[in-house]
């Protein structure tokens, strides 16, 4: 891109000086000239230059020469432009800084810095329509609240993530969290001596896709509450005691209940909830196991209305 | 230590579901494995530290992670998740429970096809890892079934979950597979196709509309 220079020339007596003859040099030499020019009647000239460097202007009007030089240093009260121009470090390219279509007079505040530093912060408030990036190492701090009103926050899940209505509700659709049952009656897995795993065959919901095959498998660490049912059917009069474990890969949280010999309710369900500490990939099962009957006689009851399910989310 | 010493083997299907949701699968697994191992040394550190506290034979404690729970682990009365188990089984009223369950899931799962083995070399674990993981694992191998046969799972009902649209929008398909693993085969060699990790990468490349 050309570096364009321009001005006007006037004689001491404020006339405008027609013929006078600019020369475009190097900065702090006398030649060669890279470009010249004359002024016109009016007393301006122009010159585009297409070089990037750093020059002085000299204007010669017969025996009057007179420079302006790259190396001015100035200081100034108050400077108003209608384009400020600065050139990188490399005197390779420069900035342009312009005002937008401002429609009354506005205050641009540079914010307080104790040393060096970056321009970040604005004070103006801001509309940002691309995409801001945060490196690892960066992080926001806020002091005031963080409005989103019927916004999405993305996750790197999907296409969504925290979703907030206009009306505050809270929706983490990546959260995992499930509801799953048991779709029929599982005719004598226990009684005896047998502890099965209980199936969940259906899927009510699986919000993340961690439940298959009867297994929970945790995604990230966290505490998870676990929430089985089981109703059992075909108890006789000769049970004794009934376990419902939740296993998991780190613990097995056994629910036990004993009663007195050949006194175990002949149709129950139970419940047990646990919130449990799970690493990543961690699998949860359920287990349960009724005992005294002389056979696996004990049925685990299922259906579509919901009796024997397992419920699970990550509370954190 | 080594375990899988001939690696883990999936089928291509299989591996393609793990490749929507990771970009090395490899890399994924080995990760999941330490920090498994340094969850584990770190929960057995903060379990064992008042014990360590109120023993008066203790007179001073490590302070690099791996050799406190190294120190822990060498203990008489320290005991792994298998050998608590089998302690508790003396009572005739402990239910007694098949902790393996991840392998046969593992072996009985339908699959076909192409295969992909995984770790063909065998998986390398840091033994310090390895016995802390043991402190809670009944079975770090059974464990290493259960996370992958998760993730395949879960990479498997993602991919369905987004594509599914788009397979029932698009005039040019008439049919879509009635088996999972025909549908993934068919979701994966579309042209608009993309894995999780390509979509995180063109989101923040700002060329994804939300």
């Amino acid at each position: 891109m050309a570096i364009e220079f321009a001005g006007f020339v006037y004689n001491s007596l404020g006339v405008a000086v027609n013929g006078a003859t600019v020369n475009l040099y190097d900065r702090n030499t006398t030649t060669p000239s890279r470009a010249n020019t004359t002024t016109n009647t009016n007393g301006f000239w122009s010159i585009s230059h297409g070089t990037q460097g750093r020059f002085d202007i000299e204007i010669t009007n017969g025996a009057a020469k007179r420079r302006i030089k790259y190396d001015d240093i100035i200081q100034m009260e108050e400077v108003e432009v209608a384009l400020l121009a600065m050139r990188n470090p490399a005197n390779t390219f420069k900035y342009d800084i312009t005002p937008a279509a401002i429609v009354a007079d506005r205050v641009l505040n540079l914010p307080l810095i104790t040393g060096a530093d970056t321009l970040m912060v604005l004070g103006l408030a801001q509309t940002v329509t691309g995409a801001i990036t945060l490196s690892a190492a960066a992080s926001i701090i806020m002091t005031g609240a963080l409005d989103l009103v019927a916004q999405a926050l993305v996750g790197n899940g999907g296409s969504t993530g925290i979703t907030i209505s206009a009306n505050g509700e809270v929706n983490m659709v990546a959260q995992p969290m499930f509801l799953v049952l048991n779709s029929t009656v599982r005719l004598n897995v226990t009684g005896n001596t047998a502890q099965p795993t209980v199936i969940f065959d259906t899927e009510i919901y699986d919000q993340n896709g961690d439940f298959a095959s009867n297994t929970f498998t945790a995604p990230v660490a966290g505490r998870y509450l676990l929430t089985p049912s089981v109703r059992l059917l075909g108890i006789t009069s000769a049970a004794d005691d009934f376990f419902m474990n939740v296993v998991t890969s780190n613990r097995t949280y056994s629910a036990a209940f004993r009663v007195a010999a050949n006194a175990m309710p002949q149709s129950e369900a139970w419940l047990a909830s646990v919130i449990a500490d799970m690493d990543a990939s961690d699998t949860a099962t359920v287990t349960i196991g009724v005992t005294g009957e002389a056979s696996e006689v004990v049925d685990i009851r299922g259906g579509a209305a919901p009796d024997t399910f397992f419920s699970g989310k990550l509370e954190g | 230590m080594i375990v899988f010493p001939t690696g883990i083997e999936i089928s291509q299907v299989e591996y393609q579901c793990l490749l929507h949701v990771v970009a090395d699968p490899e890399q994924w697994l080995g990760d999941a494995i330490k920090e498994k191992g340094l969850a584990r040394r770190d929960a057995l550190i903060a379990e064992w530290r008042p014990k360590l506290f109120t023993d008066v034979a203790v007179t001073s404690l490590p302070a690099d992670s791996d050799e406190l729970a190294s120190l822990i682990l060498a203990r008489s009365d320290y005991m792994t998740r298998n050998e608590q188990e089998a302690k508790a089984r003396l009572d005739p009223k402990y239910p007694v429970m098949d902790l393996s369950s991840n392998q046969h899931r593992y072996e009985t799962r339908e699959k076909s096809g192409k295969t992909q083995t995984l770790f063909a070399s065998g998986i390398e674990i840091d033994q310090v890892q390895y016995d802390c993981i043991l402190a809670y694992v009944d079975n770090l191998e059974d464990w290493i079934y259960g996370a992958l046969l998760g993730h395949i799972n879960r990479g498997l009902k993602k991919m369905v979950q987004q594509y599914n649209p788009v397979l029932m929008a698009d005039p040019e398909v008439v049919t879509i597979p009635a088996t999972q693993d025909g549908m993934i085969e068919l979701i994966a060699k579309r042209n608009d196709y993309r894995t999780l990790p390509q979509q995180v990468a063109e989101r923040l490349a700002g060329r994804i509309d939300k």
